[in-house]
Parts: structure tokens; sequence; C-alpha cells
């Protein structure tokens, strides 16, 4: 996990007072933060927001740190309450099936290929939007347990420690998010091949 | 190995998450089953699509306009406290002074005790004394449970 030495001086420093230390510490962490917050939600809208109450909790909370978790994992545990509070309060999950989407996201993208000219770059930014989609269509506790470990690689033990639940459960709710995702891409795996 | 049960340790397989008997047995598998190749090929695109979904970035003073709006909260939260202790000071003050008022008034209302001469006297006015008096002297058991319910 991402415990460093650094972490660990970084704390004890904001601890004794020093707040350039807390900086820091949000420097180290705050893309890993913002890009989980965004792959959770599915906007990029309130990223920046709901990243800064993130590291404000933290602020707040960094006192009674006492690294029986690494910090990084502490540090998640956080966005992700704060993701599923957000969840919960702006009932996010659309209500549009994600079938009828991506379908209609890979017409867009064969009518783009036609063009021949149209930009590369646009229609990767459609493919990301594909995913980004499909993982809100999941629900919150899968879609935490595989960004965990999609996008975060923490190990089955690490997810386990992070959200308190137990590695069984981490692998079943692995297993059962990739398969919901295999399905919702099937368009998008056709595509390809 | 049964088809199904393959499927299910795909998973963990791409994790390194398998224990090593059925991680050897199942790379086995793969060498010879193309649509267990495809699945895992699968997995392994999503894993890499949602990696490269993550392209979110935060502006350069981010962590400072953090540690600014933190410091704000925290003065906030301080100077609610103050306020709160104050408020609770006044509450307290006030329910002290109601409490000191109300036990004044009782004690200035309440009526002076009887004395036994003033009994003697025949000068009491009070309705029990007066009710003393009328029998002469004599109490019945109805007057005393009478003078505790009243007194």
């Amino acid at each position: 996990m991402k415990q460093t030495a650094d972490d660990f001086e970084l704390v004890e420093a904001f601890r004794a007072g020093d707040e350039k230390a807390f900086e820091d510490l949000v420097r180290r962490y705050q893309h890993q933060v913002a890009n989980i917050i965004y792959l959770t939600l599915g906007s990029r809208e309130e990223v920046e927001d709901l990243s800064q109450e993130v590291f404000i909790r933290v602020y707040k909370s960094l006192a009674r740190f006492e690294f029986d978790a690494s910090l990084y994992s502490w540090i998640y545990r956080i966005a992700v309450n704060l993701c599923i509070d957000e969840i919960r309060r702006r009932k996010i999950r659309k209500v549009i099936p994600l079938e009828f989407f991506t379908e209609r996201k890979l017409e867009e993208q064969k009518r783009s290929k036609d063009k021949v000219t149209a930009a590369d770059a646009l229609l990767a930014k459609e493919k990301q939007q594909v995913i980004v989609d499909a993982l809100q269509k999941l629900s919150p506790n899968h879609r935490t347990v595989i960004l965990l470990r999609e996008y975060e690689d923490l190990s089955y033990g690490e997810i386990a420690k992070t959200l308190r639940i137990s590695p069984q459960s981490v692998k079943s709710r692995i297993f059962r998010a990739r398969e919901e995702l295999r399905k919702l891409l099937k368009g998008y795996f056709k595509e390809r091949s | 190995m049964n088809h199904k049960r393959i499927e299910r340790l795909l998973s963990p397989y791409l994790d390194g998450e398998l224990p090593e008997p059925h991680q050897r047995e199942l790379s086995e598998h793969l060498r010879s089953c193309e649509s267990c190749r495809l699945r895992l090929e699968e997995l392994r695109s999503i894993k890499h699509q949602i990696r490269s979904a993550a392209d979110v970035s935060l502006p350069q003073n981010f962590a400072y306009s953090v540690l600014r709006a933190a410091r704000r909260e925290k003065e906030n939260t301080l100077a609610w406290l103050g306020a709160e202790r104050f408020a609770r000071n006044v509450v307290f003050g006030l329910s002290v002074l109601v409490i000191c008022l109300v036990g004044l008034g009782t004690f200035l209302k309440s009526e002076p005790p009887v004395r036994v001469d003033r009994y003697l006297a025949g000068e009491a006015t009070d309705s029990l004394t007066q009710r003393v008096l009328e029998n002469q002297g004599d109490i019945s058991k109805d007057d005393v449970v009478f003078a505790a319910l009243t007194k």
C-alpha cells in the first residue's frame, strides 16, 4: 500500500504546527482522490468541490490519525464515504439503460469513423465516457471495490482493510462488478474485435 | 475443471489472488481454451479502460486553496464554539436568576408562623387558627389532616 516514511513525517510535522506539511500531503494525493471521485460519481463538475471536502475532513481529523492503516487508505475511505453519501443524496444512478447509451455511442463512433478525419482525441473521449457511464450503472458497493482494484491497484487484503469488509466479500464483489461491466460493455467489446 | 468454475476463477487469476495450484491449473486451461482467453482479455480491457478514463486534474493552486478553506472552517468552528459557550453561560445565569427570584417571592409571600402566645390571646386571623379557637381548643383528627394538607 502507498504507505511511505514521508507520510509519517508529513503527519508529524502537521501535528507540530507546520501547515505547509499539510499542503504537501494534499499535493501528494490530490490526483488520486480527484480521479476516484470522478470515476465514482461520473461527472467532472463536482470533482474539485468534493476533493476539497475530502481534504478538509482530513485536515480536521489528522490529529487523531493513528497509523493503524496506511494514510492513503484512510484518505481513500473518507473519499469513498463522501461519494457514497453524495450518490445517496443525489440519487445519481441514471434511469436510461446503459445498453441504449452504449449503442448510441457506438453508432456515433461509427459515423465519426466514416468521416475518417474525425479527431482521434474526441473518439478516445467518447470511449472513456462509455466506461465511466458503465461504472455508474454498478451499485455503489461494486463500484467502489472495482475502482480500488482497477484504478488504485490495491490487493484484496488492502481493499478489505480500507472498506472494513472481509477479503471474501472483496473477491465476490470484484467478480460481480466485472461480470456486470462485461455485460454492459458487450457492444464495446464487439466493436473492438 | 468445470467451465463455470473457471469463469469465476478468472477474476482472482487476473489479480494474482489465486492460490498457487489453481493459478497453474488455470494457466494450463487458458492455453487450450479460446473463449476463456477472450474473457480474460475483456477483463484486462476493462482495467485498461478504467485507468485511461481517469484523466481529471485539479488546478495548480488546489492544495493552497484547500488549506485556506480548512483554516477558515476551523476559525468558524472556533467562533461558533465560543458563541455557543457564551450562550450556554447566559442561559445558566438567567436560570439561576429566575430560581433566586422565585425563591425570594415565595419567601416574601409566606405567612408568618402562628405563635402559641397569639393562639392563646385569640389574635390569630388565619382560618385554621379561627377554627381551633371556635372549637374551644378541641382539635379533631380531621382538623389535623386539614392542617397538614393546607400547610
